[in-house]
Formats: C-alpha cells, structure tokens, sequence
C-alpha cells in the first residue's frame, strides 16, 4: 500500500548492509537491555522458570493433597493461617496448586512453540524459496488452517484422542503454524534474490544446502519472533481447554484452576483468593512474551521515523 | 521595491540523537513581489527546511532558533499557531515535490480541491466547484481528472494538479520546493513554462527551490545559492551564471553539462558538505574550496553586496574574476579536496 | 458489477466451499479413524437393535469407506446432519436454534470491539509520548493478555454475583417470552443478559483493533500528505479524521477478518462462562456427553460462519480502499 508503508525489514545491523552473514545475536542483547519492557519480559520469564523448576521446594504442600488439620477438613479457608492463598472448597492448598501450575504451563508453552515455528519455519522456507508447487501446496493448506476456527478445533481433536497435553500441544502444531509460514515465505522471497545466495547456486550448492546453511540463519529472527507470540498462545490455549473441561486431569494446571474454582461456584461466594491469581499468573506471562517480541520487532523493523 | 517575503538571519535547529544540527544557520534573503526567486543548492544545504520554516510546518524535532520573517508587515517567526494557519495557504502555499504522497490516495482529486476552498477558503460549495474547475483550466489539467484518485494520474498530471492546489486561494507568495525533479525532461518543460506564464499572469512571487540549476536558469529571474545553512550568493540569474563569485557556484556550473557553453569534462566538486551538528569554524565551504586561505578557516565570510542586487559569501570575492578563469581546471578541484 | 469484481466473488466462493469440503474431510476421517467402534459416532448405544440396523443403512455404515463418504458428504450439503443422541432431536434444528446467539454475540462484539478500538487507538496515537499513552498502552497489553474467561470470570463475581446489577447466565430469565427475534433484541432483559458477555468479549478483542490503530495512526501522521493538508491551513482535527485516521484505517479493516476468524474461538469460552445458550456452549455440551453428531454438525457450521465472515471483511475492505481492484487480487 502506498499511504501506509511499512519500513523495511532489517535483519542485518547497521554496517554489514549487504554481505548477508546471519543477524548478530548480540544486537539482540543490546536491544533488550536498552528497552525495559523487553528487560521486565525476560525477567518475569526467568521467575516463572525458577518457580517451576523449585515447585517442590517453594510449594508447602501437595497441590492434590486434601489438607486435614486434626480431624478437620481444611475447606475454603480465605488466606492466612499457614495457607498463603486460602484453600480450595474441598481443601486443596492453592497457593502449591498455583506454584505448581507453572510446569505445565511453560511446558505446553514451549514446546508448542517449539513445534509451531519449527513447521512454520520449514514450511515457510520451502513454499518461499522453492516456489511452483510446493508453494502452492503449501500456501493453500495454510489457507484451509485459516478458515478452521482454532479453539473449536482443538477442542474435537482433545476429545476425540483423549485429553492430555501433548494432545493440545498437537492441535496447536497442526493449525497455529501458518502465521509463522507466511512470514517466513515473505521473508525467504526477498532473500531469495539477494547476492550470496545467488553466489551459492552458481557455486552449485543443492537446494536443500542453501536453505539450509543460507536461508535458515537470517529467516531465523523473525521465526523467533513469532515463537516468543507462540508461547503466550500457547499457555492461553490450554487454559482456556482446560477450563472447559478437556485438559489433562493429572496435573494441576493454572486453567484446571479455573475450572475447579468455576464449577465449585467460587464466583458466587466471592472466593476471589482462588480464582484471581492463576489468572494473574497466565497474564503476566503472555505479556512477558508480548513485551520481548515486542522490543524483538523493534531490532528487526526499526522505526527509523520516529524519535 | 518592499520585498514580499524578508528574512533576516533566520536560524533552524535540529535536535536529533546526535546532537543539534544547525541545518539553517543565520539566512537572510529577500523575495520581491511578482519575481520568481531560485534557490538553488545541494541534498541536505538546508533549502528544504528553510521553506518549511517559511510556512511554518517543521518536523516534531525542529525549531526556528532565531532570526525573523517579514512577511506583509508581521515577523511570521513570532506569530502564534493559529494566527500562523490563517495565513496557510491563504497567503503562503507551497509546491511541494512531485511524489504520489503529497495528495491523499483515498480522496478524489476533486474532493480535495473543495476541501482546500471551502475549509481554508471559505468558499461555498457552488463557488468552490466553479473555482476548481477554472483552476484546472489555468494549469492545463484535464477537467475529468477531477474524478479521479491519485493514483491514477501521471506524474505531470499530479504536479499540475499540485500547482492548481497552491494557486486555489490566489496567495502572494509561492514556495516550490523540486516541483518538476520527479518529471521527465519534456514534462518538465511544459510545466516549468506554465508556471512562468501563471505568475506574470496573477502577480504571484515563487521560490524556486532546487538542486538542478538548470531549471533556475530556465526559469527564475534572479537566484541564491546555499551551502550548509547559509546563502553563499545571490544575484540575477544571468549575472551569477556569466560571473559567479563565490567558489562554490564556479564548482556547480563546472559540474552541470551545458548545451550552449560546451566542456570537455565536467569537474565535480570533491569531498561531501560538512556535518552541521560539528559544523568547522570559519567559511563552511572552505574544506573542499580551491581557493582557501588561512583566513577561510578561521572567520565565517558575511554575505556582502558587492554591486547592486549582486551579494556573496567569501573572503576572496574581489578576485571572483581571477578565480573563475583558474575554476575551469580540473586540478584545482582535486586538490581542493583534504 | 464488473466482471472482474463477479469473477472473483466467485473464485472466493469457490475457495469457500473448498475450504468447507477440506474440513468436512477432515471431520469424516476424525470419526473414523477414532479408536473404538465407529458406528459410536452414529449410533447411540442405547438404540434398540431394530433402531440401529435402520440407522446403518441410512447412513450406510455397512457399505465400503469411499460410498460412506460420499453420503456423508451429500447429507451435508442437504442439510441433513444427524441426529443428536442427547437431544433426540435433529442436529441441524439445535443448530439453527442457536445461531442467532452466536451470532449476536459474536458480531456485536466485534464490532463494538473495532468502534472502541480504532477509536482508542487513534486518541492513543494523539497523545503520543504523554504518561496517558503509556498508561494506556499497559492496560491494553494486559487486557490482551488475560485469558477472556477469567476477565468473565471476574466480571460474573464483581457485578452479577456480589452488585446483584446483572443475570449470572443465559438470555433470557425464567419465564419470559417473545413475539420475534426482533422483539427478543430490543428488550431490556434480553439486553441484561447480553451486557456481561459482551463487555468481556469487547475487553477481549479490542486490544488487537487498539494496537493496530495506534500504529497506523503514527505511520500516517508523519507521511506526505499530512504534511501537506497541515500546510493547506486546515484544522487539526480535520487532518487527524478526515486524512490520517481514515488512510490509518485501511489495514485495520483487513484484520477485520483475521478478528472475526479467531472470535470464533473466543466466543466459544465466553459463552460457556456466561451460559450463553450459542453455538460454542452446544458444541462443548455436546463433546463433554459424546454426543458425536452434533459435535460435528456444530463445528461444521462453526467453521462456515468463521469462512463466510471472513469473504463478508474482505469486501468490505475492497470496498473501502480505492486502489485495490478486483483484478489484482
């Protein structure tokens, strides 16, 4: 479009304009420290990591423990008394089930997102660098993932092959991919034409070498960018099947929460203590995602227009 | 004669991340009524800016720093902002260069027009519609073009229309900054011609504002040459042409081709302008000028008029006769260049 | 109509039904190749046997893969999908039943979500640089971020439960009927009903028109012909609407349609936090109680809304912006 244009891309910091080496990492770093947002994003990340990996350590109880006191069934106890948040109505420690939330979440988290750029990436360097039908094929299966309205489709796939994470983390894989693709191939058909690549095929290097050793390295920034989008979809996705009721009941995750609070009519009595934080947690960590891509896009299209 | 437009040291600052760029720094010019004024100078000499800086609509990080404007008895410089938009385009309008941008791509050429009469005009609609279509007629612009988008004009078509729109309200004076640097050789003529015979035929005064030299000849009565932020020369068009006396205008000449004057070659001016945020001290020309002297280097050379009408920049501009015989060769250039 | 503006509604419909009969493939493969007994997803166990013979041969269970297919693709298109084991009544009837809800829902929130988000987005974009914006932008981020249903959640304890100001669920409260749909629309209960979910659905997808807005807006103002009608001495406010926010609004309408696309998704959750008696809550319903056909028949619906509103975007967006012609597409 004329009016609005976009500024172009730039994976190659300023200098090497032109030679094509792979985007510098440290330019990277230097981004995320000079904007805080992105700095607070890597920080809340690295605090949920630490939670997650000492959830045994940090959580005073088992999160699926019912807690008796006595004889007493410790049920719907508001905050305090050695119970950080309050208890479950059936006596459950939230504040265990909250610490312990973060496991599946990063997990599903990063390893959807690990799959959703993986396929994107391949498929989007394939369809753009090879063109004719592989393009096309591939650009029309992307067209398909897009008209399948995603939460209802994964929502069949989990009830039909059982609820568990790895089901959800497959339905992700299987439609989330095509952003990332369409990116990737946009990115790959500008690539395509620049001097070291043609250099690479006159020098008879395969097809597959050159996307592989050329056009990989620079597309991989912005396929990162996507991926650290792909994680907040991610854990948002299994919250919200899990709330509905198919996620996988062996773990306690933050959307299981939800649910358990929903159905227990939390809502009604005000129990604010249990439903409220797992909902905070998921927060903070999409916007986490949200802030790093952003000052990410900022290293990679930068707003020289502005001050 | 009272000059249309005064400008009296007018400075223009910059702030970027870098610092301050003084990218008008101290310009004092007159421009008569009814002439049509070149100013003629290279990217980044600060022409640009300094029409901006006339109409008053500066980038967010600009600022007028100093210096003053008259125009019909008030300093536009100290107007406040809306006593400044009243005379927009009512009284100063500009040509801006021929790109696609300048027109909104979603509304129709016409629709534009009217909104210029009618909102800044004050024109009915019934008036305003007569007006377009007489202004279409007076640039040589097909009348159904106003039912068109930008972009489906030409370049030609777009830049007559941009004429059309700057002469809507009729004002005294025009600033037209590369108005035909976009346009083909042909075009550029047509439209170069049209604009002379528009101003003898409503009185308005232009600036001409280029890097093209040839168009300053084609079509301006007198000129000024900038440099760095500063006017280096003015004078009449044939004047500073048959005789420049500022170095920099003997270099700009030596580096145009010339149908009438042949040269074997052309002497490009070696080196780049200097960096306005650590501008060097004395003469802004003096690093690439073949001619410096120690004095150059340490003492920033007034604009002076040196005949009637006829003003330069430079130390040495008594021996401009001298000097113009020794620019013809190539040499000089070359060394020039530290 | 051109002819090149009908030929390519035509192509888009042709990619329409393309994309329906991939889904619907998939939707057949799914069933069958579903651990267990496929006949599950037809007949309910608790047919008797005379029942369940008749229903393999309508629907052809006995006959070869490919002929199953074929006739469940024809019972598609006419219409026919099945019959709901929980319901006991035809799927496409619930279907058609709820609707309506969805669609309400689910359009009105979207857009009211555009409304206030390209609203909010060009003020944001004007208050550049000041404390506001950044304020601004921070609750947009997190509002963007927070799962929907836990927005809902909040909104359902605060003022359905504790200010007692609005129902906890459905559409309707007990006992009230109406004459018409429209009828239905307008009245003040139905409305009651509506405000909760809607406010958390538009909290929801407002931040993505908000955003896009905003930068659009920052791109135009500093493009040519801004500056031009600056020079040109008109008011700012009429360069901020009538140049700037209408050029800004150009590629907003383009994610028109991708919105639409994942409200789908979106409303799905809304609606089962609100009961909201939609075409998401009947196809969770009808998974969680295995009801097979109509989890089929809903998400085949679900999924042409989701095409079909995306083809209604995109012509609206060719609609507003004057340089794209058909012919490129």
């Amino acid at each position: 479009m004329g009016a609005v244009s976009r500024p172009r891309p730039s994976l190659l910091p300023a200098g090497s304009a032109g030679r094509g080496r792979p985007a510098r990492w440290g330019a990277l770093w230097a981004v995320l420290q000079h904007d805080r947002f992105a700095f607070a994003g890597i920080c809340i990340y690295a605090c949920f990591l630490l939670v997650a990996l000492l959830a045994p350590w940090l959580a005073p109880y088992d999160p699926q423990q019912t807690i008796l006191r006595g004889d007493e069934l410790m049920a719907a106890r508001p905050p305090g008394g050695g119970f950080l948040l309050g208890t479950t109505n059936v006596g459950r420690d939230i504040f265990s089930q909250l610490v312990f939330g973060a496991r599946p979440a990063l997990t599903v988290g990063f390893v959807a997102a690990f799959f959703v750029v993986l396929i994107g990436t391949v498929a989007g360097i394939v369809a753009g660098y090879s063109g004719g039908w592989p393009d096309t094929v591939l650009m029309r299966l992307a067209d398909v993932a897009f008209g399948i309205p995603f939460l209802p489709f994964v929502i069949v796939l989990v009830a039909f092959l059982g609820a568990s994470l790895w089901n959800i983390v497959l339905a992700m894989a299987l439609l989330l991919w095509k952003d990332t693709a369409r990116v990737v191939r946009a990115q790959v058909l500008t690539l395509r034409e620049r001097g070291f690549v043609e250099s690479a095929r006159v020098l008879g290097a395969s097809p597959a070498r050159i996307m592989v050793v050329h056009i990989a390295p620079n597309v991989l920034p912005i396929a990162l960018l996507y991926g650290s989008l792909a994680i907040g979809w991610a854990i948002l996705t299994e919250a919200a099947v899990s709330f509905l009721g198919f996620g996988d009941s062996a773990q306690i995750s933050w959307g299981f929460m939800l649910q358990d609070a929903y159905i227990s009519q939390a809502l009604s009595v005000g129990a604010y203590n249990w439903f409220v934080p797992p909902g905070v947690c998921i927060m903070l960590l999409v916007m986490a995602g949200y802030f790093i891509s952003r000052g990410y896009e900022e290293l990679l299209f930068p707003r020289l227009r502005r001050q | 004669m009272t000059p249309l437009l005064a400008l009296e040291d007018l400075r223009v600052e910059y702030s970027t991340r870098r610092g301050v760029r003084r990218a008008v720094d101290g310009v004092t010019l007159d421009v008569l009524p009814g002439e049509i004024l070149g100013l003629v100078g290279e990217s980044g000499c600060g022409k640009t800016t300094l029409g901006r800086a006339i109409i008053r609509v500066l980038p967010r990080n600009a600022r007028i720093t100093g210096g003053r404007m008259w125009f019909e008895g008030t300093d536009l410089a100290a107007l406040s902002e809306p006593a400044m938009r009243a005379i927009r385009w009512r009284k100063i309008a500009m040509v801006p260069q021929a790109s696609m941008d300048s027109l909104d791509p979603v509304y129709r050429l016409g629709d534009q027009f009217l909104e210029v009469l009618v909102v800044s005009g004050g024109l009915g609609r019934s008036a305003a519609r007569e007006r377009a279509l007489d202004l279409c007629d007076l640039v040589g612009l097909d009348r159904r073009r106003l039912q068109s988008f930008p972009h489906e004009l030409s370049g030609g078509m777009r830049q007559r229309a941009a004429i059309a729109m700057a002469l809507a309200l009729r004002p005294p004076l025009l600033l037209a900054d590369e108005p035909v640097t976009a346009l083909d050789v042909v075009v550029q003529h047509h439209i170069l011609r049209r604009l002379r015979a528009l101003t003898a035929e409503l009185g308005v005064s232009v600036v001409l504002i280029t890097h093209d030299i040839s168009v300053i000849a084609q079509t301006c009565a007198r000129m000024a040459v900038m440099y760095a932020g500063m006017i280096v020369e003015v004078g009449s068009t044939i004047d500073v042409f048959a005789a420049p006396r500022h170095p920099y205008t003997m270099g700009l000449e030596n580096s145009f081709p010339n149908l009438v004057r042949p040269q074997d070659t052309l002497i490009p001016i070696e080196g780049s302008p200097p960096d306005l945020i650590a501008p060097p001290p004395g003469c802004r020309f003096a690093p690439r000028c073949p001619f410096a002297v120690d004095r150059c280097t340490t003492e920033v050379p007034a604009l002076r008029e040196l005949a009637p009408g006829r003003w330069a920049a430079c130390h040495r501009a008594n021996e401009a006769a001298e000097l113009r015989v020794q620019s013809k060769d190539a040499r000089r250039w070359q060394v020039a260049a530290r | 109509m051109t002819r090149s503006s009908s030929r390519w509604i035509v192509q888009r419909l042709a990619q329409l039904a393309l994309v329906l009969w991939v889904i619907a493939t998939i939707l057949f493969l799914i069933f069958r190749l579903m651990p267990g007994n496929p006949l599950v997803a037809f007949i309910d166990p608790n047919f008797t046997a005379e029942q369940q013979r008749a229903l393999i041969h309508q629907f052809g269970l006995d006959l070869p893969l490919w002929q199953q297919y074929l006739i469940f693709l024809k019972e598609s298109v006419t219409g026919n999908l099945g019959q709901s084991f929980f319901y006991k009544a035809p799927v496409s009837q619930l279907v058609w039943e709820t609707l309506p809800n969805t669609l309400i829902l689910t359009l009105g929130s979207v857009i009211i979500a555009f409304l206030i988000g390209t609203v909010a987005g060009a003020f944001l974009a004007w208050k550049r640089g000041t404390a506001a914006e950044a304020a601004g932008i921070s609750v947009v981020v997190a509002l963007r971020a927070a799962p929907e249903f836990w927005v809902g959640m909040i909104l359902l304890a605060v003022f359905s439960f504790s200010l007692r100001w609005f129902p906890s669920s459905g559409t309707a409260s007990p006992g009230v009927h109406y004459a018409s749909l429209g009828a239905q629309l307008v009245s003040v209960d139905f409305l009651r009903h509506l405000a909760l979910p809607l406010v958390t659905f538009v909290l929801y997808l407002q931040g993505l028109p908000l955003l896009l807005m905003r930068s659009n807006m920052l791109d135009v103002m500093e493009e040519e012909f801004v500056v031009m009608a600056r020079m040109k001495g008109l008011p700012e406010a009429r360069i901020l609407l009538r140049h700037a926010a209408r050029n800004a609004l150009l590629p907003v309408a383009t994610a028109f349609a991708l919105v639409i696309g994942y409200s789908l998704s979106g409303d799905v959750v809304v609606e089962n936090v609100f009961s909201w008696p939609g075409l998401g809550r009947l196809l969770v319903k009808a998974v969680s109680s295995k009801d097979y056909p109509l989890a089929q028949g809903a998400f085949l619906v679900i999924a042409a809304l989701a095409i079909l509103m995306n083809l209604l975007a995109d012509l609206v967006y060719t609609w507003l912006d004057p340089r794209v012609s058909y012919a490129k597409r």
